[in-house]
């Protein structure tokens, strides 16, 4: 333990219309145990409600910036060169300290075990549906922090994979003495937090994932924000890691795909909801991976009602209702897609993790599975579209230029 | 990780406070993903049940997601509700736990499922226990001597004895001595408040008692944010939660009636005892500035709060861990509490909110007059309560649980 603590922190907070659980985050952070003192900076974009009354109510150093001028590291940047403490927490306006330690066991862990910086797992709120928890759960296995605590350096053998499992810190929550911080700053529009991680270990640094200490944060977005989110993602990954691979996919057969899968989908949550509940989580997933065996015996759909889905937001879709509009024509061929396959893995995933904690599926989980298979199926769609925008770059396509200026924006 | 949570009675047959933290622990449990299961007590009909074993009627559902093995004996003992010895029961609880392997066991309440503590001590399964109220130490729970006094613990069984001579001395001394070693036992003895912790320290002098404080939803919480004037008239003061005599609802009622000022009002929200609402709204006696409001519902709490400027919790009994008055510290209300118990522990008279002297209704109208008279005094006892205390999330009481769970297992 730290003896005679008198280091001060300022927690960076990038503000956009914070909604009403902000005060009690702004409550949570003064109230934390174990430093002389805490600075809130918050960077607004703005917000036209109460967040910047908020925060000057809490006393925090208030930094108003364009919302054009907005971008994850922009915000953070001029945040911390606003601050005035010894460390930095750069966090979010939606995510909660688990506990009034939370900061100081952050920086006890970075003091005892030579890091120079800081994240930590996820815990989900109350409301989180099944599929953020079976993404977050994936992602712990991925990085290794599944019930334990994780330092990283550069791998020996590195690749866009083993620099992701070693490089990640996550701005949800990252702890970073303000030195370090200024040495580097962020860079990029988007994951500027993964960009940061690399870099200090390709410094010889060693960074932290926690286990150990987690903090609360969870958010139930639509099928339409995972469709914009695997977009961004598949972009970024390839902007960072040069080896990211890219799958060449035509674009007219992603579609085909996309409609394919889609109607695949609904024949599934159809099945699944004539089954009488509650049962073992072995039969729906035999129900389910049934369908998958005799994929070859269905073909291309002729036509697909969209409105009929109450398990997908509007946006997404209409977004869907226009690919199909324009873009795709019935095959009457077997499916000879590939994006089933990537579903399936996510499938065996989300088993995996019901079996680790349910022994039936009752009414609530089923709905809850039901929304996961078109949340995880936007996510792919978003990933592939990605793909396709990424191959044909330089052909103009003017269909994926004008998807791309769509997806790209606001995640 | 799987967790067996242990509770007298259950949704969706029952619903207090204690069923409320058990549903929130094993939700959120779930949610953090480990495997969970509450065991409770139940009292439905023959018919709900759908396996026998030897005494025991039970059933397996879930309730909103969580599974519930809920059972029930077909020849309850005569001291169901306050033994703790039931010979029938061992071998059905230890039948349970090895069917169920837990990693964990958490009690949120003993009675009536008690043979599972014995039988998880027996079988090595770790358990920790959250004290919700004072059955363990009474039987009668509230701390109530016969006269209607309250009792200030059982003083190994002599306050008993003396003050509750319906008790036979042998029957209280085996009942202690079962308690003890259901604690002494436990791998760690939670209370969501310093008070009812130090109620039972001062009982067991050698238990180390750990304070979790409750977590809300905050979802439906709304900070009400009015700022008061000298000369504001129209303060609206209010009651919400059962009623019934130990909630102290007619001192609220006799303090009130007795101040003359047409602009006040007085809103009382909740149901109880017929007998006690009857004596309750014959004190009223017609006065138009009190309002009998019915119940609210959970989701209309922001609301509620934010129509009202003082919340009055008059309990004439040690409460624990008032959840109104959380409510109303999260919603940033400002309180008058019983100078009692779980209500004085959070509120610093002057400070945070008012206390005044528990079942004195003078005590009360005095705190009333102050309000009335001076109103912009509350406006710093906003402030004080914003900026000094922090009623957890469900979310953070669930996670300093899940820290105790990770270091037992």
């Amino acid at each position: 333990m730290l003896q005679n603590n008198k280091i001060d922190i300022s927690v960076v907070i990038p503000t956009k219309n914070a909604g009403k659980e902000f005060e009690f985050l702004l409550k949570t952070l003064r109230g934390q145990k174990g430093f002389r003192s805490i600075e809130l900076v918050v960077v607004d974009s703005g917000s036209t409600d109460s967040t910047v009354n908020i925060a000057k109510e809490y006393n925090a150093k208030i930094i108003n910036i364009l919302p054009e001028d907005f971008t994850h590291s922009y915000a953070r940047n001029i945040g911390a060169e606003n601050s005035s403490g010894n460390f930095l927490f750069f966090t979010v306006q939606d995510a909660l300290p688990s506990n009034e330690k939370f900061l100081h066991n952050l920086m006890v862990f970075l003091k005892n075990n030579d890091v120079v910086a800081i994240s930590c797992a996820e815990i989900p709120r109350e409301d989180a549906d099944l599929f953020y928890r079976v993404v977050s759960w994936d992602h712990c296995n991925f990085f290794g922090i599944n019930n334990k605590d994780k330092i990283a350096k550069l791998p020996k053998i590195f690749n866009y994979n083993t620099l992701r499992q070693n490089g990640q810190l996550s701005n949800i929550a990252c702890f970073v003495s303000k030195d370090v911080f200024m040495n580097y700053k962020y860079r990029y529009s988007y994951a500027e937090d993964l960009d940061f991680g690399i870099r200090l270990i390709k410094d010889g640094n060693k960074i932290a994932l926690l286990s150990s200490t987690r903090i609360i944060h969870s958010h139930n977005r639509s099928a339409y924000y995972f469709l914009k989110r695997g977009y961004v993602d598949s972009l970024f990954l390839k902007e960072i890691f040069n080896d990211f691979p890219i799958p060449h996919i035509n674009f007219n057969e992603l579609v085909l795909d996309m409609i394919f899968t889609y109607k695949f989908i609904n024949n599934i949550v159809q099945k699944i909801s004539l089954i009488d509940l509650p049962v073992t989580i072995d039969l729906i997933e035999s129900c389910i991976k049934g369908e998958y065996k005799q994929i070859l015996n269905f073909t291309y759909p002729e036509t697909i009602d969209f409105d009929e889905n109450q398990y997908v937001d509007g946006k997404f879709k209409f977004f869907l209702q226009e690919l199909y509009n324009e873009k795709y024509k019935q095959l009457s061929v077997s499916y000879y897609g590939f994006l089933i396959n990537s579903l399936l893995a996510f499938l065996n995933s989300t088993f995996k993790y019901l079996n680790n904690i349910y022994e039936i599926i009752d009414v609530v989980l089923i709905e809850d599975l039901k929304i996961c298979l078109y949340k995880q199926y936007a996510l792919l769609c978003g990933n592939y579209l990605a793909y396709c925008y990424i191959n044909n770059f330089h052909k103009e396509n003017i269909d994926l230029y004008r998807i791309h200026e769509e997806l790209k924006r606001g995640v | 990780m799987k967790i067996l949570y242990l509770v007298h009675q259950f949704y969706p047959e029952c619903y207090t406070g204690t069923e409320k933290f058990i549903y929130n622990m094993a939700s959120m449990m779930q949610k953090f993903g480990n495997n969970v299961k509450v065991i409770t007590y139940s009292f439905y009909k023959d018919a709900f049940y759908d396996k026998i074993s030897k005494d025991f009627l039970f059933k397996q559902f879930t309730y909103k997601g969580i599974p519930v093995l809920a059972f029930r004996l077909q020849k309850p003992p005569l001291d169901l509700h306050f033994g703790l010895s039931n010979k029938d029961m061992i071998r059905f609880s230890e039948k349970i736990i090895e069917i169920e392997k837990p990693d964990i066991i958490h009690i949120g309440h003993p009675m009536r499922v008690h043979e599972f503590v014995t039988s998880a001590a027996k079988l090595k399964i770790p358990y920790i226990l959250t004290l919700t109220d004072f059955w363990l130490m009474c039987p009668k729970v509230i701390l109530k001597a016969s006269n209607g006094d309250l009792c200030t613990g059982p003083q190994k069984g002599i306050q008993c004895n003396k003050l509750c001579t319906e008790f036979q001395e042998t029957y209280i001394k085996d009942r202690l001595e079962k308690v003890e070693f259901m604690l002494a036992n436990a791998k760690g003895i939670f209370s969501p408040s310093k008070f009812l912790a130090n109620m039972f320290k001062n009982e067991f002098p050698k238990l180390e008692v750990n304070v979790i404080n409750h977590g809300l939803r905050y979802d439906n919480i709304k900070t009400n944010n009015k700022i008061y004037r000298k000369n504001d008239k129209n303060i609206i003061f209010c009651y919400a939660g059962s009623l019934n005599s130990h909630k102290g609802v007619h001192i609220i009622l006799d303090a009130f009636t007795k101040i003359k000022n047409e602009f006040i009002k007085l809103k009382i929200y909740g149901s109880g005892e017929e007998r006690y609402v009857n004596r309750l709204k014959d004190i009223a006696n017609g006065d138009n500035r009190i309002e009998f409001c019915g119940v609210f519902k959970e989701e209309n709490i922001g609301d509620v709060f934010n129509s009202l400027d003082v919340i009055i919790v008059p309990s004439i009994w040690y409460e624990n861990y008032p959840l109104v008055l959380h409510e109303a510290l999260a919603s940033n209300v400002p309180a008058i509490v019983s100078n009692l118990g779980g209500m004085a522990e959070k509120i610093q008279d002057g400070f945070n909110g008012f206390t005044f002297d528990t079942g004195d209704y003078k005590s009360l109208g005095d705190k009333i007059k102050l309000i009335i008279d001076n109103p912009e005094i509350l406006n710093e006892i906003k402030e004080n309560i914003k900026k000094n205390v922090v009623i957890p999330t469900v979310e953070q009481e669930a996670y300093n649980y899940l820290k105790v769970y990770e270091a037992i297992k």
